[in-house]
């Protein structure tokens, strides 16, 4: 098991150190210099670029940015005079963590209810039923279901608010229309395995011991179900993340998302870089925990890895 | 052709829904009358009408040709980046799980590497340096898109491998390039192909949220994403703009999920029966 | 009056596709039984006979698609008749989740898969418990161990810690059986419960049956497709055949007077297997394994293991023109062993000769002398590949043959193995498992190969094919002189093919002789071991058979780095058993490796002494 963490570890490490090496001379090789609009004259230019650090060689400010990583400097950012990477994530992160963490739980849920309602149902109709909504699902965008609920709640039948976080309700919108995508692909997944799980050997063996079905389905089958989705968390995580690029300009929120996607139009390098990174850590360290939490979950893992 | 469609009613659906859309894709800007970013001073926000089937846009161009332009894009993207992801990931996984050992490990550290980084976020910063337009977008999802694929490949390149058909023909003296080609990879052939599938949708769906973002297909080119985008300001006014390209992006995603689920299904149930 | 009474049983499986007034597959007809409290029934027949189709429709464990009209199911005076198709099942599966584990228990055939892999086996036998008797978690528990030990668990409390998958087959087999014992039930009904296990494992089951029943007083339906099996541990036997009863009767007259004709051919088939191979072998070595070895480094899993020696120091020969018969449990190493003689796995240590050469599997004319028949003949052929084309690939890549010339040779190869040649057009999913394992076979005699090996090659086949192809191979024997190598679990298939034979036990060749010697008169003990543990179908003979001393049994992986492997589980161990390898001592042209018979433990002999069993 301890070698396994390790393992795990060694590689989301590297990922990170790829990600963050690839991101750097990306925005570096990024066409114009970020303080080449209007008139600024040269000599305001080259002490600007002096200023952050640009006027030395690319390999150079590699180091540099690496070493003040390490220390969670993020840097400054270009456009926003006075603040740093780091402040506009500790502002905007707990706003993101919080809709995602949210999205998640009602993803997990959602999906688990569904496909083992899919699952166990003998109604024609509901398991149509259920086929279709996970079809839909995972067949519609996120933005696509935001601005659709935008239009429907918000718009239309002005039900509930559609901007800004100003209290439980404002979270529902957002919060569905991210979980959506990620509920339906649980919900496929749970009913496929439950599907595999339910023909198995232990499953007969606990019928002929006298235990219902409902009960063999909650104290037995639902365990195994579950295992191969936990794996599926890390993915999601990374789904929502970038999912709040545009569900969070929709409904105006203010959180990670909406800082990337404002950056990329202001071509904000240092606050592009910073957050790419920033979410790079997030979504690999989510997957390290979940894959080590799997694996220990899984007896058959844990006691055969060591 | 009716008891094929009892059978695999999702296969059947999906093809008929894609070949639908493929043939406006491709024959609707090439036949409209009206130039895909032809802008019509007098024509602001028109309602659908026989001439303008799905209406215009607030600078008056006809939003019918434009989606099914943008379907065009959604098409190109969807199906390159499949053929792309998938030659790269049937080589890399037949070659990490043909060679095993030491080369197989190494092969497939790498690729846990670079599906670790959650690939959107490097898109974006490669759409900013080499600019909008279909080949970045491509080069984008493909330089991560293969490792799943790679993946499956792999694992059914082993599990064939010790499969005693294998052994047989090595004992015969079929050699490597034989082996792989002619007795491994057909019989991978199943799981490969649903595979391949799935990346279509995939790829669509990245391409439209980068356009929706703004990195994506710039304007005044027509993709589905940018399409949605650009309506968003008209959506107190003219909600339909919005609706239009959306209907047709989720029933393009849809036939391309129906017809991956229904091969799947066909595949599984030819291999689970047939063997 | 009987325990459990069934009157006119019917089953039926509905395809899911076809509902529109098609029948469906009938699995069980007019099925009428009883059984006696504290007697052994068994219930025999092939695969696809419907024995197990019934046991399922008595617990009520068969699927939706399965349609079961009953005349009537009594367990004591119970009323367990199922609803009839259409009626509500609500009150039935109401009454049976009382009936089920309570009164009726189930073993089932797969130990492993049948038990929970991420739960504790000390809680999926508590779990069963405390379901029905409403005790306390601590008392569950403790009845629990009680049950391990009475299944044959010893250290049941430590044991109960544990998962599936740390166990070995035998011991999830008791696991189940202790579950199936949890609540002192009426009838313990036992699904194939053996045919999984080794045959040296399945013996110790048998006997953990009979004394079940003599302690407990419960009544058994065994089912079975093995007739040794029954007749060693049945009172009572009803032969099954195309889901209705053929026969039904006490072991001594279905044995020794059977009446139904199909019960006679089942009986004259498992007999022709008890027969001893007649025929001989040359003089001249062809193939020689000298102190061949070979670890394997466990790096598929994600935790790296030590490497492993799946196969220790074995040295054979194999004459030319001789069947050479190599036979172990499951796990011993022998299909290393044959990958070895191939040329595909090349030995860690040690070397194969053919005819004084090493072998390779390198491209190239003239490297094609030994050739392989596999044990699965549904794995074995391509699936994507015609007949034709299978047969013929390896004349074109090794020989230099026109096309009319394949084309012939192809053609007489599949009417040597007796098939149509017409039918080489077809892919392998055409044909059935004894078809296939035939084209295998032509496959593997194409090239003329000096030297057959066969891994298993009828293990997975139901008994009458297996019939089919062995006749097969010993009319190839006497007609081509053909050289093989021929490996099995199977006691009686070796034997009945090989003129010499080699037991193999984790990894080591233990004993080597021909085949009436090991087979009259066994010396090593694991060979010992091994024979008495195959069951004739003779009820008389089969009961007279008596165990031999044996310790604990033991998860096979644990195999012992110095010291005999069998060490421990020997009852006639010695202290260097544990401590020293025993080398091979030759006797004649018997070879067997145990100290009992070195010079060390009995002393110098004179050189014309004959030496006899030790044990």
């Amino acid at each position: 098991m301890g070698r396994y963490m390790f393992k795990r570890m060694l590689v989301g490490f590297l990922a990170l150190f790829v990600l963050v090496t690839v991101s750097f001379f990306l925005t570096r090789i990024m066409p114009g210099s970020p303080f080449q609009s209007g008139n600024v004259s040269e000599q305001v230019l080259s002490s600007l670029e002096k200023e952050y650090g640009l006027d030395k060689p690319a390999a150079g400010q590699y180091v540099v940015y690496l070493g003040n990583l390490l220390h969670g400097d993020f840097g400054m950012s270009y456009k926003k005079p006075g603040v740093s990477v780091a402040e506009v994530i500790g502002r905007a992160w707990p706003v993101t963590a919080v809709l995602g963490f949210l999205a998640i739980l009602l993803a997990a849920a959602l999906g688990t209810a569904a496909g083992i309602w899919q699952a166990v149902t003998d109604k024609k109709a509901v398991k149509g039923g259920i086929f279709l909504g996970t079809m839909l699902g995972a067949g519609v965008p996120n933005f696509a279901v935001a601005l659709l609920l935008d239009l429907l709640f918000g718009v239309k039948l002005k039900l509930l608010p559609i901007a800004g976080l100003s209290g439980a309700a404002s979270y529902v919108l957002p919060v569905v229309s991210l979980a959506l995508y990620p509920a339906s692909i649980i919900a496929r997944m749970i009913h496929h395995t439950l599907g595999d799980e339910l023909g198995r050997g232990y499953v007969a063996l606990a019928r002929a011991k006298g235990l219902g079905r409902r009960r063999i389905l909650l104290t037995h089958v639902l365990k195994n179900a579950w295992l191969p989705i936990l794996n599926y968390i890390g993915p999601a995580a990374a789904f929502l993340l970038t999912g709040s690029f545009v569900v969070e300009s929709i409904f105006t929120i203010p959180g990670l998302g909406r800082e990337f996607v404002t950056s990329i139009g202001n071509r904000d390098y240092t606050l592009i870089l910073g957050l790419t990174v920033f979410m790079g850590i997030v979504v690999i360290g989510i997957n390290i925990i979940t894959d080590i939490l799997g694996a220990w979950l899984d007896p058959r893992i844990r006691r055969t890895c060591r | 052709m009716k008891i094929y469609m009892r059978k695999n009613s999702m296969l059947v659906s999906g093809i008929v829904l894609l070949a639908v859309l493929v043939l406006l894709a491709v024959l609707i800007p090439a036949l409209s009358p009206y130039p895909v970013t032809a802008q019509n001073a007098e024509l602001r926000n028109a309602p659908s009408s026989f001439s303008h089937l799905f209406g215009t846009d607030k600078f008056g161009r006809d939003i019918f040709v434009r989606v099914f332009a943008g379907t065009r894009i959604s098409l190109a993207v969807g199906i390159g980046s499949a053929l792309i992801c998938g030659m790269a990931g049937i080589l890399y996984g037949s070659a990490a799980g043909y060679a095993g050992g030491k080369a197989d490990m190494l092969l497939m550290r790498a690729a846990d590497v670079i599906d670790a980084i959650p690939s959107l976020l490097y898109v974006i910063l490669i759409m900013l340096v080499m600019g909008a337009g279909i080949g970045s977008i491509l080069l984008g999802i493909c330089i991560g898109g293969w490792v799943g694929l790679a993946r499956v490949v792999r694992g059914e390149i082993m599990r064939l491998k010790s499969e005693d058909f294998c052994t047989a023909a090595r004992l015969l003296g079929v050699g490597n390039g034989r082996l792989l080609f002619i007795h491994l990879l057909p019989n991978a052939a199943g799981p490969i192909i649903v595979n391949v599938t799935q990346l279509i949708p995939k790829a669509m769906f990245t391409e439209a949220f980068l356009s929706f973002v703004g990195v994506g297909i710039s304007a005044p080119a027509a993709s589905l994403g940018t399409l949605i985008q650009e309506a968003r300001s008209q959506i107190q006014v003219a909600p339909s703009q919005m609706l239009y390209p959306m209907l047709v992006l989720c029933i393009l995603i849809l036939s391309v999920n129906l017809t991956g689920l229904g091969l799947e299904k066909s595949i599984g149930r030819a291999e689970g029966g047939g063997w | 009056m009987g325990l459990l009474r069934i009157r006119d049983l019917n089953v039926q499986f509905h395809d899911g596709q076809f509902h529109d007034g098609q029948k469906g597959q009938e699995a069980v007809r007019h099925l009428s039984f009883d059984a006696a409290p504290g007697e052994i029934v068994g219930i025999v027949g092939e695969s696809g006979s419907g024995k197990s189709t019934a046991m399922q429709a008595v617990l009520g464990l068969l699927p939706d698609r399965a349609e079961i009209v009953c005349g009537g199911m009594w367990i004591g005076d119970a009323d367990i008749t199922p609803p009839l198709p259409g009626e509500s099942r609500k009150d039935y599966e109401r009454k049976m989740d009382a009936v089920r584990g309570n009164k009726i228990a189930m073993v089932f055939q797969n130990p492993q898969t049948s038990l929970n892999p991420t739960v504790k086996i000390g809680r999926q036998i508590a779990e069963t418990i405390r379901l029905h008797s409403h005790c306390s978690r601590s008392y569950a528990r403790k009845r629990a161990a009680e049950l391990l030990d009475m299944a044959g668990v010893h250290d049941g409390e430590s044991q109960m810690g544990k998962y599936p998958f740390e166990l070995s087959g035998g011991m999830c087999q008791r696991v189940g059986i202790a579950i199936a014992l949890s609540c002192e039930p009426e009838l313990l009904i036992a699904d194939e419960p053996t045919t999984a296990l080794d045959a040296t494992v399945q013996k110790q089951m048998l006997e953990l049956f009979r004394r079940i029943v003599q302690e407990t007083g419960t009544a058994v339906l065994f089912v079975s497709h093995d007739l040794g099996v029954i007749a060693s541990l049945c009172d009572r036997v009803l032969v099954m055949h195309d889901g209705t009863l053929a026969e039904e009767g006490s072991v001594e007259d279905v044995f020794y007077n059977p009446r139904h004709v199909y019960t006679k051919t089942l009986l004259a088939r498992a007999k022709e297997l008890q027969k001893l191979s007649a025929c001989r072998g040359g003089k001249k070595k062809l193939l020689e394994v000298s102190h061949v070895s070979r670890c394997f480094t466990g790096t598929g899993g994600p935790g790296r293991q030590a490497a492993a020696e799946v196969v220790r120091d074995v040295t054979f020969h194999i004459q030319k023109g001789e069947t050479f018969g190599l036979v172990g449990e499951s796990g011993c190493g022998k299909s290393t062993l044959a990958r070895m003689v191939t040329g595909i796995l090349a030995p860690t240590r040690g070397a194969v000769l053919y005819e004084g050469e090493a072998l390779s599997v390198r491209p190239g004319k003239g490297n094609r002398r030994v050739q392989m028949v596999f044990q699965n003949p549904y794995t074995s052929l391509n699936p994507r590949m015609t007949v034709r084309d299978m047969l013929e690939e390896p004349l074109i890549l090794n020989m230099d043959v026109t096309e009319q010339e394949r084309r012939e040779k192809v053609d007489s190869m599949l009417k040597l193995v007796g098939l149509d040649p017409d039918d080489a057009q077809k892919y392998p999913r055409a044909f059935s498992g004894g078809e296939r394992q035939r084209i295998g076979i032509a496959r593997a005699l194409i090239l003329e190969p000096g030297l057959l090996v066969c891994d298993e090659p009828v293990s997975a086949l139901d008994l009458p094919i297996q019939e089919q192809i062995l006749e097969f191979l010993e009319e190839l024997q006497s007609s081509r002189k053909i050289t093989c190598l021929f490996i099995s679990h199977d006691l009686n298939v070796v034997k009945r093919i090989s003129s010499r034979i080699g037991v193999m036990y984790a990894g080591c060749i233990v004993e080597t002789g021909s085949t009436k010697e090991v087979y009259n008169d066994p010396w090593h003990p694991y060979t010992k071991a091994l024979l008495s543990s195959v069951l004739v179908p003779d009820p008389v003979k089969a009961r007279r058979k008596k165990g031999i001393p044996r310790r604990e049994e033991q998860k096979a992986e644990a195999l012992a780095t110095e010291g005999c492997p069998f060490a421990l589980r020997c009852g006639y161990a010695l202290e260097c058993c544990f401590t020293d390898r025993p080398k091979s001592c030759r006797f004649g042209g018997r070879e067997v490796a145990c100290f009992l018979y070195s010079e060390q433990y009995t002393g110098k002999r004179s050189s014309d002494y004959r030496m006899t069993s030790q044990i």
